[in-house]
């Protein structure tokens, strides 16, 4: 007799419980630690090391952006990513914008880390959290070794410019009370900058449904709105989110919002942003 | 034909199908219905304020209603919806097809929102299940105005309620209590992901009215891997029935 189909659905849930594939108890409710916890430890890191300067950049010069890299054993496309970046003349650093993991255990963020340390990929590399790597307490492998989500890196350029770039931790679909507080003290700063680049996992705009957006999560409405408002007030330069696993862009107000395609490794097309900051900030798709 | 053009043209079609029905079981010639509300967010604060809808059973199966919303941070919402009553059964339950359309100013860089809903509903004695879509856009209308770009469309998100009353709901109760689990409330339309749970309360007063009261909390993040308490709120009101 066939099995009835919600046992089915159950044994499967318990089955991708079992092997670490779903926390389905965090699907409901908060598991691990909550954003306000977690942006309490990285701001705490914060105020215990310096803010990362890099000085004497050119004028001009290229970020490479990537996201969703959902490391599982094969991380050839990333080494590819890094080594694009590390090959540029301009390039000056890249960014890997949430969700390393795929699975439990610190096995993607080690594997990262390692890339990071290769010779042909010696930039430096700026990581944030996102929502797959704070399942099954993931975090205390991201924080081993990234240490922080919520900070900012300052370019300062040969000609005298600097630039901003903020990373934020959206990794539970909020950035919570403490780190919208932080942001906002960080941006009343804007007039010093040239350009200010934020950065955050969780995609802001749900214009499309597939495998990865079903039922992938948005921030909540009022928060959508606050901080699209906060973004025009200071005249952002750029916005960039992941999560969807496709490419997305859009303006509101002066600020491009512009999402990151995967660099996951079933995906046909992976590509990544190349950012660059001269007296505008442009940017453009690069396929692997 | 555009996508987003459907939920009127299924509107347009359900009207007169509505009005070759029989009195449906609930009849409430005209529902007015007050609250003010206290909600909290957990990245953005607080927010106090009140609604007003006022619900007109224009036809035996049709229902036209309006509402409106003030919130403290100076947002303002408006609603108008049309409810059509395809299938009465012999147990007074009610098929029903519902369009809505939802516009909500944010003072936040002046932002519009405009959405536009259609769902088809089960109203039963104990239960009522809803299951829709919307399509949105999202616009920065001074922007759009200069010229410029501001505007996000988003298709065909899945909004859903599932509501369970204690009482049998056509009958008159003294009081009756339920609870309400779905992805939007009167005024607020939310991703799929991003749900509300409350428990709902009414109690009969003389003159045709009870008194209302939901409290409810909304997670965020909800099937997302790691979900995330977002606030909490509470609506206080009367509904009169004339």
């Amino acid at each position: 007799m066939p099995m009835k189909p919600r046992y089915l659905i159950l044994f499967a849930a318990l089955a991708l419980t079992s092997c670490n594939r779903l926390d389905v108890a965090g699907m409901f409710f908060s598991s691990g630690t909550h954003t306000e916890d977690r942006v309490a430890q990285w701001l705490e890191w914060n105020d215990q090391h310096p803010a990362v300067v890099i000085t004497d950049a050119p004028d001009q010069y290229n970020i490479y952006v990537c996201s969703d890299i959902h490391l599982e054993g094969d991380v050839s496309r990333v080494e590819q990513f890094l080594r694009h970046e590390y090959a540029d003349p301009l390039g000056l650093f890249s960014i890997v914008n949430g969700d390393i993991a795929n699975e439990s255990g610190p096995r993607p963020f080690r594997q990262l880390d390692s890339l990071l340390r290769l010779p042909q990929a010696a930039d430096t590399c700026f990581v944030t959290i996102g929502n797959h790597d704070i399942y099954f307490d993931c975090q205390q492998y991201f924080q081993q070794y990234f240490h922080t989500s919520t900070y900012a890196v300052t370019v300062q350029t040969v000609g005298g410019a600097k630039d901003l770039f903020v990373f934020l931790d959206s990794g539970n679909a909020t950035h919570g009370r403490r780190q919208l507080d932080w942001l906002k003290q960080l941006l009343q700063q804007r007039d010093q900058y040239r350009h200010v680049v934020v950065n955050t996992h969780t995609c802001l705009f749900r214009t499309s449904y597939n495998y990865s957006t079903t039922p992938a999560a948005n921030l909540p409405e009022e928060e959508y709105y606050e901080l699209i408002d906060l973004m025009s007030r200071h005249n952002v330069s750029l916005f960039l989110m992941g999560h969807f696993h496709h490419k997305e862009q859009h303006l509101i107000g002066n600020t491009p919002y512009v999402m990151t395609d995967n660099l996951n490794e079933q995906e046909a097309t992976p590509s990544y942003l190349v950012v660059t900051c001269a007296d505008k900030v442009s940017y453009r798709y690069e396929e692997l | 034909m555009k996508h987003h053009l459907l939920p009127l043209l299924l509107l347009l079609i359900a009207i007169p199908a509505a009005n070759s029905q029989e009195q449906p079981a609930e009849s409430r010639p005209l529902t007015l219905t007050g609250y003010g509300f206290y909600d909290t967010h957990y990245a953005t604060g607080d927010n106090c304020g009140g609604a007003l809808m006022l619900d007109w059973q224009v036809a035996p199966a049709f229902t036209l209603g309006i509402g409106a919303e003030y919130a403290s941070s100076n947002r303002i919402s408006a609603r108008l919806t049309g409810q059509a009553t395809l299938l009465t059964t012999a147990r007074q339950q009610r098929l029903t097809l519902e369009n809505s359309y939802l516009w909500r100013h944010f003072p936040a860089l002046n932002l519009q929102e405009f959405t536009g809903a259609l769902q088809v509903g089960w109203h039963a004695r104990h239960i009522i299940l809803r299951l829709g879509l919307c399509n949105r856009y999202i616009a920065e209308l001074v922007q759009r105005s200069n010229g410029g770009q501001g505007t996000v469309f988003e298709p065909m998100n899945v909004l859903f309620a599932a509501e369970g009353w204690w009482h049998n709901r056509l009958l008159p109760n003294q009081w009756n209590i339920g609870l309400r689990w779905s992805n939007y409330n009167d005024f607020v339309i939310e991703r799929v992901a991003n749900w509300f749970f409350s428990a709902k309360a009414l109690y009969r007063l003389p003159h045709n009215t009870d008194l209302y009261a939901e409290v409810g909390i909304h997670p965020v993040g909800s099937l997302n891997l790691t979900a995330s308490y977002d606030g909490w709120f509470l609506h206080l009101g009367a509904v009169k029935t004339l």
